[in-house]
């Protein structure tokens, strides 16, 4: 009997032994995550004598020792203040971007239009921020729209709120479980809610949203409640607007989504009042809306549309190439190369053509005539050959206000070397409400002979550069604290402005011709004053009349190929790299990218492409199939390394500031170990190692444009414990146009950092929004380049002026989520630069970010790890970046190779493991070049930590002590009670089995 | 054959039991991981070990068995769960497939569910006698 229970207690006890020692092998292995989760540490830096000085980045906030590397001590008040002005810049920011589309005077309300009633499903599940992976937020204790819009003094319809919570249609994509628009049917509505809305008519104010997030894009395939583009309203959307349309005078249409609805028939509705658009508000930035509709606080629309909306967001060229596309001999791929991050790939057939570049560019030509500008190929809207008029909603730039701007340009100045020009235009307010306006300069460059020749494609206009006015005030109300105008200067740079010709010059091009600066609210009003200052009118096709004296124009004699050829941030020369990236060096003749010179070659889908044996070789990226040697010869005169070195016993702290060619960096690189290199480049998800031998501590980093996870702790918002991921859309952040504004958020990050003790975050998004169906534009910013130039530039400087390290992704060309993992991008060398690029290139120069996440994709057929043209080209030789080049998530080594990876340029893993350490480590042993290649990862990772947040508190009397945290004590503590335990009952087992075996034998 | 169930008690059935289930799952478990590029052997190996050997202890005489099936169980229990780890990570940031692309939640729960259960059974097993009187 005995021998029976304890038999049994001994199996039950064992099986909880084994599920104990398992938890506790997966908590260990994941220690920087329950770190993380817990807020504890295993180095931690202990200073007894901190210095002022050591504090290089310091709290607007936590005076009372939150830099004290131990306590991190502060006060209530000071977490309350900070909380609450966090949450007043989310209804500043969104009172700033929230875009005023279409009003016929319905808006604002008036004093005593009060009781509103919200229509769409999504009135109750707004559209915070994305909804998947990185781009989610904290959205718990969200406000919502009741609560909101009570701020502003407007009661929404409690009857048709509760019917709408009380619905389980959800708005969905393809990857998630099947596409869905989620629109609650009109026939479902049962009548107690048809009836409330007399009690509550003032306005009918109706949400449409859509979804998207990481790893979910939406789809031009059709789903299970539209047909086609999810992009487009579905028969439930439209039977919404008739019922509003129906019972209600004032109709406001409220777009909540970041990815571009198309207008469709709403545009010339005249049952339709008003049209808004709002980008995801982030946890309480929907009180901003409120105050918009009726002018609370004086809240005026000042946002302008930083994408297109399309009558139908199908027509966008870059739309015909953006989904799912494998090689039609996938298996043959497959099985060469052993593994399946190899099967997709992307052609980029639109070229420059992305968004306003293409429809303002084929506007013009349509004005001037030829090019089949209006033949039926890419018509989607339009009924008798393409119209602009019939296929645009509205055009970037654009956005409405509650009063009315007149814009004056006063001077163009040019520098010495005719490479910037100071625009100064006066903005004057000219209406009856105060409000701000955005001063937009606008470009055109000729479309030459010399272009078409040498394939040069040719915007017909480009943002060249933006600045925002401070409130303005109407005339009546003008004092000297309250001014009615204001000049702005506008610093326009050329180097945005110029082109890039593959071709003839192989680098940047200035044309001869004339040139124009145009001003305009939006890309299509600038355009339109260029046409009017070329002398065209309606007569000639003009949707509108332009305005001359809004353009200035300037005269370039011959063709300068030499100005630009040379990289304005580290002076090298400037040349093509991108050529493997065109698809036509592979297969040749097989695509035909958009080209202005006829615009019948609007995209067709290639989406049957066949990879040739030597495409199958190339995209096997690996040194064993490919035969390269992805150092590219790098590191032939590096002198050879050493390890361990005790000539020298520098900190790391003391490496801060020091060039990083300064000869400390010798010195204190000498002091690793091999294995300590192969940590500091291995493991990086979310966190670097602690390294004893350089006296660096462990770091710990956040992931994604709305910001880190974590709790502030104690503070209570809307109910409950509000976390730190509580921001509005990055997309909804670029739609301010407001520099400073931009700045503030990375300024708010970086307190975000040092609140947490956080030294990175991967932030921000930097890719495109090449077309509308990126499930990750909320993450992004723009179709347009140089407005991700300049927002990249602010919001990273605001990060690191605090100390955070911005570590924007996914660098590059993730433009999509399907099939992103090995996608293989085909693109032009002209698109790569004056485009996608440019984003890029802003957050790492004047932006000052010091690490990047690379992307899955390639570059051409090549993983950007190992894309010697986009890491040692373009980063580190045009760029001059000096940062860390972190990887996506490294699950799959058969794909991200960590030698040929370090080889090439990538100095950090995103991996939580040791396998990407181990196996560089194992391999350098034998390997020299990966040796050598593996030191300058490690340098370049270091920088970036040293001029951080990560050296506040570091001084000679700074000591990193290891501890271990009180979980895992707790954990040990487990195992070794359930071990002794288990132990006893297998010896009370044992001697009763003998005992049973004895009295029996 | 008669003689093999004739003295055999539930306790006895129990390891039985969990046997047949335990090689029903480590069946499921080689087709559906190897179809998803998925597999890792140590899970398989445990689990189809714990079912031979429980299905030995059915047979013979030898009492402490069903312990050895029991700990081949539990360890490819454990085994699978933190192999399985990163995907339930995924799956609460509602991203599926980033690194762990092919893995089918709905399989890797249910296959889960039918190891704890052969736990459980040789669990019981162990505290019953396996044999009558005879």
């Amino acid at each position: 009997m005995l021998k029976k229970i304890f038999r049994g207690l001994t199996a039950a006890w064992l099986a909880f032994f084994v599920l104990c020692v398992g938890m506790t092998a997966i908590l260990y292995q994941s220690h920087h995550y329950v770190n993380d989760f817990l807020g504890t540490k295993e180095t931690v830096i202990k200073n007894d004598n901190i210095t002022e000085e050591s504090v290089h980045y310091k709290s607007n906030y936590f005076k009372n020792g939150l830099y004290n590397p131990e306590t991190r001590a502060y006060t209530n008040e000071e977490a309350a203040k900070y909380l609450e002005d966090k949450l007043d810049f989310i209804e500043e920011v969104m009172g700033e971007s929230i875009t005023l589309l279409k009003n016929d005077g319905a808006l604002p309300l008036s004093a005593e239009e009060t009781k509103v009633t919200a229509l769409g499903r999504a009135s109750a599940d707004l559209h915070y921020c994305g909804t998947s992976g990185s781009s989610m937020i904290a959205t718990t204790y969200a406000l919502k729209l009741d609560a909101a819009f009570s701020e502003a003094g407007l009661t929404v319809n409690p009857v048709a709120l509760s019917f709408y919570n009380s619905r389980t249609e959800k708005s969905n994509t393809a990857a998630s479980g099947g596409a869905r628009i989620g629109e609650t049917p009109v026939s479902a509505y049962p009548s107690d809610v048809t009836a409330s809305f007399a009690q509550y008519n003032d306005a009918a104010v109706i949400f449409f949203t859509r979804p998207g997030g990481e790893g979910n894009d939406l789809t031009l395939e059709g789903g299970e409640d539209f047909s086609g583009s999810q992009l487009n309203l579905n028969q439930d959307e439209k039977d919404v607007l008739e019922l509003a349309k129906r019972n209600f005078d004032k109709v406001i249409v409220v777009l909540n989504t970041d990815n571009p609805i198309g207008i469709g028939e709403m545009k010339d509705d005249p049952g339709i009042n008003a049209i808004i658009w709002a980008g995801g508000f982030g946890i309480n930035g929907v009180t901003a809306l409120g105050k918009l509709l009726n002018n609370t606080d004086g809240m005026n629309f000042s946002g302008k549309v930083n994408d297109t909306w399309a009558i139908d967001s199908a027509s966008s060229p870059a739309a015909q190439n953006a989904g799912y596309y494998t090689w039609t001999n996938a298996e043959e791929v497959s099985d060469y190369i052993g593994h399946t991050s190899c099967l997709t790939y992307v052609v980029n057939a639109e070229g420059i053509y992305i968004g306003y570049k293409y429809y303002e560019t084929r506007y013009e030509d349509s004005v001037l005539g030829g090019r089949n500008a209006d033949s039926t190929t890419g018509a989607f809207a339009s009924e008798n050959g393409w119209s602009y008029a019939e296929e645009m909603g509205y055009p970037f730039g654009f956005g409405m206000s509650y009063t009315t701007f007149l814009h004056t340009l006063k001077d163009v100045k040019w520098n010495d070397d005719n490479t910037a020009a100071t625009i100064e235009v006066e903005v004057r307010n000219t209406g009856n409400y105060a409000g701000k306006d955005v001063v937009q300069i606008w470009y055109q460059s000729p479309y030459t002979d010399y272009d078409r020749t040498h394939g040069v494609e040719k915007a017909a206009i480009q943002l060249a550069d933006y600045e925002k006015t401070s409130v303005l005030y109407p005339a009546s109300e003008a004092d000297e604290t309250h001014p009615n105008s204001q000049t702005v200067t506008v610093e326009v740079d050329m180097h945005n402005c110029v082109s890039y010709d593959s071709d003839g010059s192989k680098t940047w091009i200035l044309d001869a011709g004339t040139h124009y600066f145009a001003l305009g609210n939006g890309a299509h009003e600038a355009l339109n004053n260029i046409l009017a200052a070329k002398g065209y009118t309606t007569d000639n096709g003009m949707d509108a009349e332009g305005n001359a004296d809004m353009v200035a124009s300037f005269e370039v004699e011959t063709l300068d190929a030499d100005t630009y050829s040379v990289s304005r941030w580290t002076g090298g020369a400037v040349t093509n790299l991108f050529g493997d990236a065109d698809v036509n060096e592979w297969l040749d003749g097989q695509v035909t990218y958009l080209t202005r010179s006829d615009w019948t070659t609007f995209p067709k889908t290639y989406d049957n492409l066949t990879a040739s044996e030597e495409m199958i070789r190339e995209l096997a990226c690996s040194e064993e199939l490919t035969g390269y040697d992805y150092s590219y010869g790098k590191y032939t005169d590096a002198p050879e390394v050493i390890y361990g070195s005790h000539d020298t016993n520098y900190s790391l702290s003391m490496l801060r500031g020091k060039a990083l060619d300064d000869p400390m960096w010798e010195g204190l690189l000498n002091q690793l170990s091999l294995r300590d290199t192969a940590l500091i480049i291995g493991v990086g998800n979310g966190f670097t190692e602690a390294i004893d031998s350089i006296y660096k501590s462990e770091t710990y980093d956040g992931d994604g444009p709305t910001g880190f996870s974590g709790t502030i702790v104690g503070q209570v918002y809307n109910g409950g414990k509000v976390g730190v991921k509580i921001y509005f859309s990055q997309n909804a952040s670029c739609a301010t146009w407001n520099k400073e504004l931009q700045y503030r958020f990375g300024y708010f990050l970086g307190e975000d950092g040092l609140f947490l003790s956080k030294t990175s975050l991967w932030a921000p998004g930097a890719d495109l929004h090449r077309s509308p169906f990126s499930g990750r534009n909320a993450e992004y910013v723009s179709e347009d380049g140089v407005l991700g130039f300049e927002y990249l530039a602010q919001q990273c400087k605001g990060m690191s002026d605090m100390g955070l390290i911005p570590c924007p992704k996914h660098f590059a060309f993730n433009d999509q989520e399907n099939g992103r993992v090995g996608l293989a991008n085909f693109f032009t060398e002209q698109y790569a630069r004056e485009i996608n690029l440019r984003p890029w290139e802003g957050a790492f120069t004047e932006g000052h970010a010091g690490g990047t996440m690379s992307a899955y994709p390639r570059i051409g057929l090549t993983y950007i790890g190992m894309s010697n043209s986009l890491l040692n080209g373009w980063l580190r030789g045009e760029i001059g970046f000096k940062g860390y080049v972190l990887t996506d998530m490294a699950g799959s080594s058969a794909y991200m190779r960590p030698v040929e990876s370090v080889k090439c340029g990538v100095t950090l893993f995103d991996n939580n493991n040791l396998d990407q350490a181990n196996i560089l480590e194992a391999a350098a042993k034998t390997d020299t070049t990966l040796q050598k290649a593996m030191r300058e990862a490690a340098r370049h990772n270091l920088y970036s930590i040293v001029n951080s947040n990560a050296m506040n508190g570091f001084d000679e009397n700074a000591q990193i002590v290891s501890v271990l945290p009180w979980w895992k004590s707790a954990l040990i503590a487990l195992d070794v009670c359930v071990s002794v335990v288990l132990a006893a009952f297998v010896a009370v087992y044992a001697v009763a089995a003998v005992k049973e075996k004895h009295s029996k034998g | 054959m008669k003689g093999l169930f004739r003295d055999r008690t539930l306790g006895a059935y129990f390891s039985l039991g969990a046997a047949c289930l335990g090689l029903l799952t480590a069946i499921v478990y080689l087709i559906y991981s190897v179809s998803v590029k998925l597999f890792a052997p140590v899970v398989f190996v445990l689990l189809l070990l714990g079912a031979i050997v429980g299905a030995v202890a059915f047979v013979t005489r030898e009492r402490t068995l069903p312990l050895v099936a029991t700990a081949c169980y539990a360890f490819s229990f454990a085994l699978h769960i933190s192999d399985r780890a990163l995907m339930f990570a995924h799956m609460a940031t509602n991203v599926y497939g980033m690194s762990e692309r092919g893995a089918i939640l709905w399989v890797v729960v249910l296959l889960l569910i039918l190891q704890c259960i052969v736990v459980i059974a040789s669990v019981i097993s162990c505290f019953m006698k396996q044999r009558n009187a005879s």
